[in-house]
């Protein structure tokens, strides 16, 4: 439950983040996404994928498929100019949500 | 049964489901049986379980067919967001079609009306331009959006409206019926009035979407 919170609304940002830092294939990116977040995010492949290729035809992300000596053949996906864009706009918008959220809680004790 | 007897099943089931919710089958499919199998050899290796339990583990992990084909479902927004996209290009393909080929026309003489219809390509130009970047998250053309929407779907609804009360009346008179009057609408404006409502259905989905709270 407290996970679905937290991702409600916010699973592209975060998606997006994810692969700002390099292309990253699907597991990778449910790996980093519970490291980042000390294990509370364990998001289902089920719901990652879908949403990876709901951004590609957004043309967000990019992805293509990659076979390396000895590895199994994955899809790596990493962040287009257009989704530098977005993540950078949704970055803004959390951070006036967080403050606004902040100062109304920060004060509920006051 | 084996353990990939049991991934190719799952693959099955998921194709199937994602054909009979008209959504395209082999990219997620491909990618899902990927990650079944890099899971399953993962799971085998760390808990050291049979590859066939392997396997039922990591099909579970990942979700029932429903699960993923309702994430895979085009939601509301992506399609508004599609359809403000696709005839902002329409759009403006139109009207520069419209002037390339009466500039090419060898009896074209220069005209005031020439210039308006360029000043309007322009116009349509740089709406395709903001609804794109506004609607892949841009501030600077979100911001800009809704009132270029707004003003444009109003432009849009006057010209239709205008029009369609002139041809019924010129119309009506020689025997048509309204629905063959309305079909006679240009179809620029009704794009116009598409890409505005799309435009806007898909900045305030963006905005509300999953219960985020605008901001003043």
């Amino acid at each position: 439950m407290r996970q679905g919170q937290a991702l409600k609304g916010h699973l592209d940002a975060m998606l997006l983040a994810s692969v700002a830092r390099g292309p990253r294939h699907g597991y990778a990116i449910i790996e980093w996404l519970a490291a980042r977040s000390d294990g509370e995010l364990t998001l289902a492949a089920g719901t990652l994928y879908p949403a990876l290729h709901r951004l590609e035809e957004e043309g967000l992300v990019r992805g293509s498929w990659h076979e390396a000596p000895g590895e199994r053949r994955r899809r790596i996906y990493g962040l287009t100019k257009k989704g530098e864009r977005a993540l950078a706009a949704q970055k803004d918008e959390w951070v006036a949500f967080s403050r606004v959220m902040n100062a109304v809680l920060g004060g509920a004790h006051g | 049964m084996d353990e990939l007897d049991l991934i190719a099943a799952y693959a099955r089931m998921l194709a199937a489901a994602l054909v009979r919710a008209g959504r395209p089958v082999q990219p997620l499919v491909d990618e899902a049986v990927a990650h079944l199998l890099e899971d399953a050899a993962r799971i085998a290796r760390a808990e050291g379980c049979s590859e066939v339990e392997a396997a039922r583990r990591a099909i579970a992990r990942f979700g029932d067919v429903g699960t993923v084909v309702a994430a895979a479902r085009r939601n509301g927004r992506a399609l508004a967001a599609s359809v403000a996209r696709i005839t902002s290009l329409v759009l403006f393909a139109v009207v520069s079609w419209n002037i390339l080929t009466t500039f090419l026309d060898p009896s074209w003489r220069p005209l005031v009306e020439d210039a308006l219809w360029v000043n309007f390509a322009a116009a349509v130009g740089l709406s395709a331009v903001v609804v794109d970047r506004g609607l892949a998250g841009g501030r600077r053309a979100g911001r800009l959006l809704p009132p270029l929407l707004v003003i444009n779907g109003l432009f849009a609804a006057a010209l239709l409206i205008g029009q369609l009360v002139s041809d019924t009346i010129q119309q009506r008179s020689v025997g048509h019926s309204f629905l063959g009057v309305a079909m006679m609408a240009e179809p620029m404006w009704l794009l116009m009035l598409v890409q505005s409502i799309a435009g806007l259905y898909a900045h305030r989905a963006s905005r509300t979407r999953d219960g985020e709270l605008a901001l003043a």
